[in-house]
C-alpha cells in the first residue's frame, strides 16, 4: 500500500467514520499521486461514499486526518477546500440556465465578467456542448446533464475532482461512451480523479489504479491488471471479474501437479506453479475465461473431468457449467469463434489451464 | 466546535433557529391556555369548584355539548360523503388543464374569506333568499321555509367552510396511490368495483383519516359559522363561551367552558393522531 | 418517443373496464354540484354587491356603484380596511421569519422530541379560536398590551405560522440536499447557499405561505375583537358588526374587493409562471438535440 510519498497530492491516514454505533469506514490510509485517475470500487455499504463525502467535506472523520497538497483538511468546510464534484444526482441548480450553473464558482471566486464567460465557454467546449448556455438543466437528456455536471466542476481548475458514481443513471451504451469520455478529458486535464462506483468492469476501464473496498476496509489497492491477474482474498477475486474457486486440503504433491482433497470428498488433481506443503488447506481461484475445454485424448493428468450440466449462449462467448467430482460447479467461459460448435448438455469434458493462472488466496 | 457534517444542524444551531418562535409559543400562548385551568378554579376569589360542577348540573349547557358534538359529527359525516367523490373524482381528471382548474375550485375557499362566505349563505337561506325563491318558484313547496338561524344552517354553513380539509387529504392519498396496485388487482381478475372496495378504499385510509380528524377537531371548535347562521336558539359551545364572556361577564364560568373544551380538544387530537399519524399531513 | 413516455407519465387515471362509463359520468354530475356548491356562496357577492337596494337581495335588482365609493371613501371603512392591511403585512413578515426557522430546525435539526414539537406547533389551528382569544386576552390584560398593534401582530402570527411551517417543511423535505452540497462544494458559503440556491428553489413555497398568511390574518375575526381594544377596528370586525345590526350593501363591496383582490394576485403569479415557461420552450424548438 503506498503512503506518505511525498508525491501525493491528497492522503488519507487512518480514517474512519462512525454514524452512531455503526463504523461506516474503518482506518482507511491511501495516498493519491497527482495526476492520477483512482477508482474506489465496492458494494452498496462498504463505504465507500463516506470516504468521498469525507475528503469533499460533507462529513467529518471520526478518526483520522485528511490531507490535501500538504495541509490537513480533515474538518475544512466544503466551501474551502477547492476540490470539485460531480454528485450522482448531478445536482444542477434547476432555476438557472447552463451558463449560471457553470458559472457559479467562479462567481463565488470573484472572477471578472469577461473571465467567467471565456471560461464557461471552454467547459462547454470541453463537455462538447458548446452554444448550450442558455437552456435550463430541465432541458438536458441525462448524458447531457452529467456533462454539464463535469464541465461545472472543473471550470475552476480544482487540484482534485470527485465524481461519486456519475454514470449510474445512464444505460448501457451510453455509459460506455461516457466512461471513455471522462477518461480522455482527465488525461487531457491532467487532473486527478478520485472515482466512486461499485461496477467493476467501469473500474476496470477507466482507472490507473482501484482501491477495493468492502465493510469499510480497503480490500486491496492495485493497478486494474494486478487487481484481476492477482486478487489477495476471496472478496477481490470474487468482486472483480468472475472467479472460480476451489478449496480443499494438499494430499499430495508431484512437481507442479497437486491432489486436492475437496469438500465433497473427490481427489482432483491441479496444475499448480508456486510453494506448497502437503497438508495445507488451500483455496484457489481461477477466472472462467483461463479455463479450456482440452482437445487431446491422452492421459496425462494435468486436466479435471466433469460433465457439462448447463449451456449458455450469450452472443461473443459461450458459458458451460460443469459438474466435477459430486457437487464442485467449475464455470468456463469461451469465445464463440468460428471454428467448432457448442458442447451438449451431458457430454463429458476435460478441462485444463495455464499452471500460470492458477491463483492462491 | 466540531459537527458530525454540513447536512444535519448541530443541536445548538436547531435550538437557535427554533427558539424565536417557541419563545412567543410559550409566552402568549401555552402559558395563556394553562392559565384557564386555575382561572376557571376561583369565584370570588376562592378555590371552587363551582363552575364546573355548575357546566354540568344545569341540562341546558349539557345539551349545547351534545348538541356541539353532534353537529361536529355530522358535519363530519357529510364532508366525507360528499367529499370522497370529489376527491376521486379530481384523481380520474385527464387533462392538466382541467384537473387544475378543479383544483382551484376546491381551494378558492381558503382564497376568500370565511367571513364573506358565511355571510353568502344567510343571503342564500334567507326567507326572501335565492333557495327559498328557487323553492317557491317552481312550486315544490307553498310557504318559504325557515332555513336560517337553525342547526341545518349551521351544518350547511360548516360543511361549505370545511368541505376542502376533507378532499385535499384525501385527494392526495389517492394521487399517489401505486396505480400498479391497481393493475395487479385486475389482472388476478377482479372487476372495478371490487377493486374500489379492496384496493383503493383501503389504501386511501390514512387521508380519510386525516381528513375527518381536522374536520371535527376544526367543527368542535367553531366559532364565526355557528355566530352568524346559528342564531340564538343553536348555541354552540364556542358561541357559549362568547355570550358568557361578551354579554353576562361570567369570566370564570366561561374559563371553566373553555378549560372543558380545550382538554376534549387535546384529547380528540391525541386520539385521532394515535391512530391516523400527524406526520402523514407533511405528505401534502 | 419522449412525449409517448412524458403523456402515459400524466395521465393520472385508474384503468377501467371498457364501456360506456356511466358510473363515471355520475361521478362528474355529482363532482359538479359540489364544486358549485364551493364556489357560488364565494362569488354571489360580487353581483350582490352592484343591487340597487338597501337590503341584501339576490338575485339583484338595479345597478349602482354607490356601494363601492362608500367602501373606498367613508372613513368608516377606509381606516378599518388599511389598519387590516397594514396587520396583516406585518403578520406576513413575522410569520415567514420565525415559520421558516423553525421549518428548518423541524426538517434538518437535531432535535429531541421532534413529534411533539410537530404537534405543538399545528395545535394553533386546531384548538378553537375562541379559547385562544379569552385565554391571550387575559395575559394581554395584565401585560397591557389590549389594542396595542404589536400585541395584535404576535397573536395573529401565532395563529398564522403553523401553516407557514407546514408548507415550508413539505417543500424542505422534497428539497434535494445535493445542490446546496454542489453549491458548497463549488465555493459558496453556506450564507450564500441559502440565499442562492435554496431560496429560490422554494420559491414557490414561501410565496404560497405568505399569501396565505396574509388572507388568514386580514380575513381573522375572533382574535381580533378580543385583543383590539376599543379605539380600533379591523375590516373583519366592521364587516361582522354590519352583519349583525344593519346588513348592509357595502360589505357587500368590501367582500368583493377582496375576492378580486385575491384573484388578482393568483392570476398575477400564474402569469408569472406561464412567462417563464414561454422562454424556455420558445429556445427548446430552436436548435435541435444531439446526442
Amino acid at each position: 500500500m503506498t503512503l506518505s510519498s511525498n508525491d501525493n497530492i491528497l492522503e488519507l491516514r487512518s480514517l474512519s467514520k462512525y454514524y452512531g454505533d455503526v463504523l461506516a469506514v474503518n482506518d482507511i490510509s491511501l495516498g493519491i499521486g497527482d495526476g492520477e485517475f483512482l477508482t474506489v470500487l465496492g458494494p452498496s455499504g462498504s463505504g465507500k461514499t463516506t470516504v468521498l463525502l469525507m475528503i469533499a467535506g460533507f462529513e467529518y472523520p471520526s478518526q483520522g486526518e485528511i490531507i490535501f497538497k500538504g495541509k490537513s483538511i480533515s474538518f475544512v468546510p466544503p466551501d474551502k477546500r477547492d476540490i470539485g464534484m460531480v454528485f450522482q444526482n448531478y445536482a444542477l441548480f434547476p432555476h438557472m440556465n447552463l451558463f449560471d450553473n457553470i458559472a457559479f464558482p467562479l462567481k463565488m471566486r470573484k472572477v471578472e465578467k469577461q473571465e467567467i464567460k471565456r471560461k464557461v465557454a471552454e467547459a462547454l467546449e470541453l463537455v462538447q456542448l458548446s452554444g448550450y448556455e442558455r437552456r435550463t438543466p430541465k432541458q438536458l437528456s441525462g448524458g447531457q446533464q452529467q456533462r454539464i455536471a463535469l464541465a461545472r466542476a472543473v471550470v475552476f481548475n480544482p487540484a482534485v475532482l470527485l465524481m461519486d458514481e456519475p454514470l449510474g443513471a445512464l444505460d448501457k451504451k451510453l455509459r460506455e461512451h461516457m466512461q471513455l469520455e471522462i477518461k480522455h478529458i482527465q488525461s487531457k486535464l491532467k487532473r486527478t480523479v478520485i472515482y466512486v462506483t461499485h461496477d467493476q468492469e467501469e473500474a476496470l476501464v477507466m482507472s490507473d489504479r482501484i482501491v477495493v473496498m468492502n465493510e469499510g476496509i480497503i480490500q486491496q489497492v492495485g493497478t486494474p491488471n494486478e487487481l484481476y491477474e492477482k486478487p489477495n482474498n476471496k472478496f477481490v477475486a470474487g468482486f472483480i471479474g468472475e472467479s472460480n474457486f476451489i478449496e480443499g486440503s494438499v494430499v499430495e504433491k508431484n512437481d507442479d501437479i497437486l491432489t486436492i482433497l475437496m469438500k465433497d470428498q473427490s481427489k482432483q488433481r491441479l496444475k499448480y506453479q508456486g510453494n506448497i506443503i502437503v497438508g495445507e488447506v488451500v483455496r484457489f481461484s481461477i477466472r472462467p475465461e483461463k479455463i479450456f475445454i482440452t482437445k487431446e485424448q491422452d492421459n496425462s493428468v494435468d486436466f479435471l473431468e466433469g460433465v457439462i450440466k448447463e449451456v449458455i449462449y450469450v452472443g461473443e462467448t459461450t458459458r458451460y457449467k460443469i459438474m466435477i467430482g459430486n457437487q464442485g460447479i467449475i464455470n468456463l467461459k469461451e469465445m464463440n469463434t468460428l471454428e467448432g460448435g457448442s458442447k451438449k448438455v451431458g457430454e463429458k469434458v476435460k478441462i485444463s489451464w495455464d499452471k500460470k493462472n492458477l491463483i492462491k488466496i | 466546535m466540531k459537527r458530525e457534517s454540513i447536512r444535519r444542524y448541530s443541536y445548538l444551531q436547531s435550538f437557535l433557529l427554533i427558539s424565536p418562535y417557541l419563545i412567543l409559543l410559550s409566552i402568549f400562548y401555552l402559558y395563556p391556555l394553562f392559565n384557564l385551568f386555575p382561572e376557571s378554579l376561583f369565584k370570588d376569589g376562592n378555590f371552587t369548584l363551582e363552575h364546573y360542577q355548575h357546566f354540568f348540573r344545569i341540562p341546558l349547557y349539557s345539551r349545547i355539548l351534545f348538541r356541539t358534538i353532534r353537529i361536529s359529527f355530522m358535519v363530519t359525516i357529510f364532508c366525507f360523503l360528499l367529499g370522497y367523490p370529489v376527491a376521486y373524482f379530481l384523481t380520474e381528471i385527464k387533462s392538466q388543464k382541467i384537473g387544475s382548474l378543479f383544483l382551484a375550485c376546491v381551494l378558492l375557499p381558503f382564497w376568500t374569506s370565511i367571513l364573506v362566505r358565511t355571510y353568502s349563505w344567510v343571503v342564500l337561506l334567507q326567507t326572501n333568499g335565492l333557495i327559498n325563491n328557487f323553492l317557491t318558484f317552481t312550486g315544490l313547496i307553498e310557504k318559504p321555509l325557515d332555513l336560517l338561524y337553525s342547526e341545518f344552517a349551521v351544518i350547511v354553513g360548516m360543511v361549505h367552510v370545511l368541505l376542502p380539509f376533507m378532499i385535499l387529504p384525501i385527494f392526495s392519498v389517492l394521487k399517489n396511490l401505486d396505480r400498479n396496485l391497481i393493475r395487479a388487482a385486475r389482472n388476478l381478475g377482479a372487476n372495478y368495483f371490487w377493486v374500489f372496495l379492496m384496493v383503493i378504499f383501503p389504501l386511501s385510509l390514512p387521508g380519510v383519516g386525516a381528513g375527518a380528524m381536522f374536520v371535527f377537531i376544526l367543527a368542535l371548535g367553531f366559532y364565526i359559522t355557528p355566530a352568524i347562521l346559528g342564531g340564538p336558539r343553536t348555541l354552540m359551545i364556542s358561541t357559549l363561551i362568547d355570550q358568557q364572556i361578551n354579554r353576562l361577564f361570567n369570566w370564570d364560568f366561561a374559563a371553566a367552558i373553555a378549560a372543558l373544551l380545550l382538554i376534549v380538544t387535546i384529547v380528540m387530537i391525541v386520539a385521532f393522531n394515535k391512530i391516523v399519524g400527524l406526520d402523514k399531513i407533511y405528505s401534502e | 418517443m419522449n412525449d409517448a413516455v412524458a403523456k402515459s407519465k400524466e395521465r393520472p387515471s385508474v384503468d377501467k373496464s371498457i364501456g360506456v362509463n356511466y358510473p363515471k359520468i355520475l361521478l362528474g354530475v355529482f363532482a359538479g354540484v359540489i364544486f358549485t356548491f364551493l364556489v357560488v356562496p364565494s362569488v354571489i357577492t360580487v353581483p350582490m354587491s352592484f343591487s340597487n337596494t338597501r337590503f341584501l337581495v339576490f338575485p339583484p335588482k338595479g345597478f349602482t356603484l354607490t356601494w363601492y365609493s362608500q367602501f373606498l371613501i367613508d372613513e368608516e371603512w377606509v381606516g378599518p380596511t388599511l389598519f387590516s392591511l397594514k396587520l396583516a403585512i406585518c403578520t406576513t413578515l413575522v410569520s415567514l421569519i420565525l415559520g421558516f426557522m423553525a421549518s428548518l430546525a423541524l426538517v434538518r435539526g437535531s432535535l429531541p422530541g421532534r413529534k411533539f414539537l410537530n404537534i405543538l406547533f399545528i395545535s394553533p389551528i386546531m384548538i378553537p379560536v375562541i379559547i385562544i382569544a379569552f385565554a391571550v386576552y387575559g395575559i394581554y390584560a395584565k401585560l397591557n398590551l389590549i389594542g396595542s398593534t404589536v400585541g395584535l401582530v404576535l397573536a395573529h402570527a401565532i395563529y398564522t405560522t403553523p401553516f407557514v411551517i407546514l408548507v415550508i417543511s413539505a417543500n424542505l423535505y422534497r428539497f434535494d440536499i445535493t445542490l446546496e452540497m454542489a453549491a458548497r462544494n463549488l465555493g459558496a458559503s453556506a450564507f450564500k447557499t441559502y440565499l442562492f440556491i435554496t431560496l429560490p428553489v422554494i420559491k414557490t413555497g414561501i410565496i404560497t405561505a405568505g399569501i396565505f398568511c396574509f388572507i388568514m390574518s386580514f380575513d381573522e375575526l375572533v382574535l381580533a375583537m378580543f385583543l383590539i381594544g376599543t379605539k380600533r377596528l379591523t375590516l373583519p370586525i366592521k364587516m361582522f358588526s354590519q352583519l349583525q345590526f344593519r346588513i348592509d350593501p357595502v360589505v357587500a363591496a368590501a367582500s368583493t374587493v377582496f375576492i378580486m383582490a385575491a384573484f388578482a394576485i393568483i392570476l398575477g403569479l400564474g402569469f408569472l409562471r406561464r412567462e417563464r415557461k414561454a422562454i424556455v420552450s420558445k429556445e427548446k424548438g430552436n436548435d435541435s438535440f444531439e446526442q
